[in-house]
């Protein structure tokens, strides 16, 4: 009996070493069960005109020999499972196995996977995170790849300024990239309730910063402490340094655009030295002072803002354009509301007419091959078939997920479109340089509300007294101090903003603040911005 | 006071009363207090899109529907992500309350030799932790990545809960051992015909609490797994929360017009649904241990 | 029955020196309960390769941990330079750390002051109720909310504690002014208190309701027949038989008072209230951690832990003096 418990527990402790039995079978190689329209041009032929050896470049194993295995972000579908994953077998033949990183803590989990020798093939990060990632040395370099089997993409349009920001510092390229789709939008800007406004006596949107403030100080007076005149700041989940503080449609009166900012003497300048900072300061508090503004604004997250705009409470709120999504139902049924009692207010001018905005090229994600994939060469013929068939892939069929209009513009066809390619977004790789201007609009054009805010805010953008400001650091490569320091930098800048405003601190404290500004690293990544922007002169 | 008792029944003076009195009030406040805010979380799960949006549900459902709920059972990885959690907590909570067992036990006796060395091991490890890329690393040399294997073992033993294990042993009566070891019981015989059948109330707690370890663990589970069908119930309740609002802008087409998804569906309510959903086993698990806290069971009377 | 040849046996026991007897006794003991040392094995090998094994890791906090520095991460552990107490020096250089340590030691004083004694209070009176069906009722509806995250229940709390919230409501129809909960630096700590309290009692509750069943009922008969009322029968009886486990919790307690409490202070604060309510963890996740800065994590642990041992051991040597009870 006790040797019998004896060898019990022995096999209870093995148990722990030998119960890899668990593995899902994610890993058998899967027969071509769809047998794949083959492309009428074969992509995998190197063309003669190449000047490197083809014998350096690795041959392709086919689509139907080998199961690729990509990793994206976060999603709350199962993208083996969505429609999308079916689709893009058809057209490229790959079978391919979808992987994503977990809501939180997903820059931590995708290091360990990747050093941890998880066999990804195909990568689909931020920035930030490929920038950590070729760093630390995981990636593979694609030049030679792209030459022999990518010529879409690297013909695809991106100008030398994306290509130079996407390699390492030996001068290769490590990722391909997808790109924000608009270069000039208008994402943040303030949606109010003109039904409550016309009340109020108010029929036009504001668009200099005093008006503006009267138009708050009127609803105050009218409506005294029944609802919450302006409500804010807006911060979306997935957006890190765009979770501004303050509105970029109050800042841009103040000649405010970026955390970092070059002057008219060519110096990079940090927000807190713009001249126009304490009035802007200012101007924030005199609004909490006088309780225009949400008393929770230092407390709001982006569900709690969305609560109380869809619920009725607030005026006017900071959003972009998804809010409509979210509130619009709700409103619309609950208190009878029509689209034309929605309205936006977009950048404001300063009285000397100041409006700066800044553009919104940037990357969206990269797609990038780990070092220890031996697929990559399937992998960049992967991508390249499927930006050959970007139109079908990404949106649909004319006639069936949509009909071209009058202009020429895509206009989806719903429910299906949203059915069939709803998720397409979540396994984009590698755009085209004309993805932003002809086939992500109808994304847009797929949700009423969006499209409403969408035209009336970026379409229609008055750009004789909007300014758009070029980004002279959109395409930095990765430094050293900026990528240690820099959200650390800004995030203090959020609190500090926050905090003068709900009148914890002053202005005048910001000498403090600037002197743990520099502990924290401000000038070194000042020091590598101005160099860079000397560079590019 | 003191009353006079009666003879027969169960004769109840005054301060019996009055104890029993005010456990019938407070606990009534505090399971209110308690109970309110989650009815409210259910009641969205059940509740109609635009009124959750409005922020106009209470306690009560309004605009009854159940197509969130049909959602999340049929429409995502819901099934899937149960099916692993319940594998898990079943056979990890069996493993880890057997291990707690046969650990506690000599650790309970005073004269163990070695006692406190081993004790102070478990108190060491207990609160030094090497970081989550050597735990990450240990699993993943072992092969056990993706695994249930990595779901379980890596907790199999809650120092906290051994230690609760312990205080109980310690607690029972040694006459009941002595009188065993007298007629040659060996120790093994003692804990297992003895001593368990005598500790019900505590093997019954420590078997809630692991299951509730395993049934809650967030962190460990996303580390350790990889693919999507991997996930446990946390995991999949977690990236619902975080990344639904995104998705459901993505498929509804500004839940006005008809989309693919019914406006009935919001983030909030999906949320709402799967936090709803994924509570009430763990729940349901409450009173069926609680048969086990029954008043002191003790085996023939012992004197002296 | 053949007696193996043996040396001490063979001497004459009151000769036998001190260390020697100490080790024949041992010797036999272990001869007589082996099986209770194989007991301890499964539970000491899960503890050597999942918990003591990754201690290897440690080192990192004086290190500058690059991952890729060689082929797998765990030879990374080697092969990344020694830095010595750099990352220790920018936890505690910070003119903010006496700040974040004193707001970490006020509020889980606070939390332990006023949210320790109610689950004991909780056991106790669920244990005077007659009627069975309620209150098992009771018992099982406080333990539900433990298990809503920490996101949820912001949102809860937010929907009726906001500015615009529930509360606030009825407060201005009352004529008052409305108070801002979560951005008033003297509400705010005890925000954090309520709703963890509303959270966990439930779940302590459950752990001190089994070990009051396990209190021979037989001494509550001979109490009461011996005049004792309901007062002096706890007094005497149940918080007794409860001071082995109040004792436990209580030196966990006072053990995880530098760590308790990040998940729900990150959920909750907001810059108005960092002055009362930023702790450690959540500063030193504000400064950088969300660079995936291992060495600095680690730095961070290793702290947390030396300074929960030494309170443990401290807290269980004060125990074990007062009132004679030891974990170990």
């Amino acid at each position: 009996m006790k040797k019998a418990f004896a060898l019990f527990l022995c096999l209870v402790m093995m148990l722990s070493l030998v119960a890899c039995g668990g593995k899902p079978a994610t890993t058998t190689p899967t027969t071509p069960e769809t047998s794949a329209p083959k492309e009428t041009e074969a992509p995998a032929t190197t063309p003669e005109t190449e000047p490197e050896k083809p014998s350096n470049v690795p041959q392709l194993k086919g689509p139907g020999n080998v199961t690729l295995k990509r990793l994206g972000y976060n999603t709350a579908f199962d993208p083996n499972k969505d429609i999308n994953a079916q689709v893009m077998e058809e057209s490229t033949g790959y079978h391919v196995e979808y992987f994503m990183l977990p809501a939180e803590n997903a820059d931590e989990k995708l290091l360990m996977d990747i050093s941890g020798g998880a066999d990804y093939d195909c990568v689909n990060v931020t920035v930030n995170q490929f920038r950590t990632l070729m760093a630390q040395g995981g990636l593979q370099p694609l030049d030679d790849l792209l030459d022999a089997y990518g010529q879409d993409i690297l013909n695809s349009g991106h100008s030398e300024e994306v290509w130079n920001a996407l390699r390492g510092e030996d001068g290769h390229i490590y990722a391909v990239p997808y790109m924000y789709p608009c270069d000039h939008e208008i994402a943040n800007f303030m949606v109010a309730r003109l039904d409550l406004c016309r009340e109020a006596g108010i029929t036009e949107m504001p668009t200099t910063i005093d008006g503006f403030y009267d138009m708050l100080v009127k609803l105050k007076e009218f409506y005294g402490d029944k609802y919450i005149v302006l409500s804010g700041p807006f911060y979306q989940a997935s957006e890190a340094n765009e979770a501004w503080a303050i509105p970029k449609t109050i800042t841009a009166a103040f000649g405010i655009y970026s955390d970092w900012m070059v002057n008219d003497e060519g110096k990079v300048i940090y927000m807190t030295e713009h001249p126009n900072f304490p009035a802007l300061v200012e101007f924030m508090s005199k609004l909490y002072k006088e309780g225009l503004i949400d008393p929770d604004w230092a407390v709001n997250t982006e569900s709690t803002l969305k609560e109380k705009f869809s619920s009725g409470k607030t005026i006017i709120c900071c959003g972009n354009r998804g809010l409509g999504d979210y509130a619009m139902p709700a409103l619309m049924e609950n208190l009878k509301l029509t689209w034309d009692d929605l309205g936006y207010i977009t950048a404001l001018s300063g009285s000397d007419g100041t409006c700066k905005y800044m553009e919104t090229t940037a990357f969206n994600f990269v797609s990038c091959v780990p070092k220890s994939s031996g697929n990559a060469a399937d992998v960049v013929n992967w991508w390249n078939l499927r930006l050959k068939d970007d139109l079908h892939i990404t949106i649909g069929d004319e006639g069936v997920h949509f009909n071209y209009d009058a202009n020429g513009g895509i206009d989806p066809i719903n429910p299906i479109f949203a059915e069939e390619r709803g998720n397409s977004y979540w396994y984009v790789d590698v755009t085209s340089a004309t993805w932003g201007s002809q086939l992500w609009p109808a994304r847009v054009r797929k949700s009423a509300s969006q499209w409403h805010a969408f035209s009336a805010v970026t379409m229609n953008a008055d750009t004789d007294r909007i300014e758009f400001v070029t980004n002279e650091f959109k395409f930095k490569p990765a430094t050293e101090a900026y990528s240690k320091y820099n959200t650390t930098l800004f995030n203090s800048l959020k609190d500090y903003l926050l905090q003068v405003m709900a009148g914890i601190r002053t202005i005048d404290d910001l000498g403090t603040f600037t002197k743990d500004w520099v502990n924290a690293g401000g000038e070194e990544v000042r020091t590598e911005l101005q160099s860079y922007y000397d560079s590019k002169k | 006071m003191i009353q006079k008792k009666k003879h027969t029944g169960v004769a109840l003076d005054a301060s019996e009363k009055f104890v029993a009195g005010l456990a019938y009030v407070l606990m009534t406040v505090f399971a209110l207090v308690a109970i309110l805010p989650c009815l409210h979380v259910a009641s969205k799960a059940f509740s109609k899109g635009t009124y959750v949006a409005q922020g106009a549900v209470w306690f009560w459902p309004r605009g009854f529907q159940l197509e969130t709920m049909q959602y999340i059972l049929f429409q995502t990885q819901f099934f899937t992500a149960l099916k692993n959690t319940l594998i898990v907590t079943f056979v990890g909570t069996f493993v880890s309350v057997v291990v707690s067992i046969t650990t506690a036990y000599p650790l309970s006796k005073p004269n163990f030799k070695g006692r406190r060395v081993v004790v102070l091991l478990y108190v060491f490890s207990m609160v030094f932790f090497g970081g989550i890329v050597p735990a990450y690393m240990v699993v993943q040399m072992l092969g056990l990545l993706n695994t249930y294997a990595a779901l379980i073992l890596p907790f199999a033993i809650v120092q906290f809960n051994m230690f609760i294990v312990k205080n109980y042993f310690e607690g029972l009566p040694e006459t009941i051992e002595e009188s065993a070891r007298i007629d040659g019981a060996g120790d093994l015989r003692i804990l297992v015909s003895i001593v368990c059948p005598m500790s019900t109330p505590v093997i019954a707690t420590v078997t809630l609490l692991y299951a509730i370890n395993y049934w809650n663990n967030y962190f460990h589970a996303m580390m350790y797994t990889q693919s999507t069908n991997m996930k446990t119930l946390q995991v999949y309740l977690y990236d619902l929360i975080n990344s639904g609002a995104g998705f459901l802008e993505n498929l509804t087409s500004g839940g006005l017009t008809s989309g693919s998804i019914s406006p009935n569906i919001t983030a909030e309510g999906l949320t709402a649904t799967a936090v709803t959903l994924s509570i009430i086993p763990i729940i349901a698990l409450y009173p069926l241990v609680q048969k086990f806290l029954v008043k002191g069971i003790t085996i023939g009377s012992v004197k002296g | 029955m053949k007696q193996p040849p043996n040396a001490l046996a063979d001497r004459n026991p009151h000769s036998m020196s001190p260390v020697a007897r100490k080790l024949r006794h041992a010797g036999s003991y272990l001869r007589q309960h082996w099986i209770l040392y194989v007991m301890l094995l499964p539970g000491l090998f899960f503890l050597f390769v999942y918990k003591l094994l990754p201690l290897w890791g440690l080192q990192i906090a004086f290190k500058d941990y690059k991952m890729f520095a060689a082929e797998t991460p765990w030879k990374a552990i080697t092969a990344s330079s020694w830095v010595g107490l750099k990352h220790f020096r920018k936890l505690f250089g910070s003119s903010q750390f006496i700040k974040v340590l004193r707001n970490t030691l006020a509020i889980n004083f606070l939390k332990i002051l006023c949210l320790f004694p109610l689950p004991i209070l909780c056991a106790i009176l669920l244990n005077e109720m007659r009627n069975r069906i309620y209150q098992k009722l009771c018992q099982t509806m406080i333990y539900v909310p433990y298990f809503f995250s920490w996101v949820l229940i912001f949102g809860i709390f937010y929907s009726l504690l906001g500015s615009y919230g529930i509360v606030n409501t009825a407060i201005t129809a009352l004529g008052k002014s409305r108070i801002n909960f979560f951005g008033d630096r003297s509400v705010f700590r005890w925000i954090l208190v309520f709703t963890e309290g509303w959270k966990e009692i439930g779940y302590n509750t459950v752990i001190y309701l089994a070990a009051i069943t396990g209190i021979d009922p037989t001494l509550y008969e001979a109490a009461r027949m011996d005049g004792a009322n309901k007062f002096q029968q706890i007094g005497h009886i149940t918080l007794p038989g409860l001071l082995p486990t109040i004792v436990l919790m209580l030196i966990m307690k006072v053990g995880y008072i530098l760590t308790t409490g990040f998940e729900q202070v990150l959920v909750f604060y907001n810059p108005s209230v960092y002055d009362v309510a930023d702790i450690i963890e959540t500063y030193v996740y504000r400064i950088g951690l969300g660079q995936a800065d291992f060495s600095l994590a680690t730095a961070l642990g290793l702290f947390n832990a030396i300074v929960a041992f030494i309170l443990i051991v401290g807290a269980n040597a004060v125990s074990k003096k007062s009132l004679g009870r030891s974990i170990w």
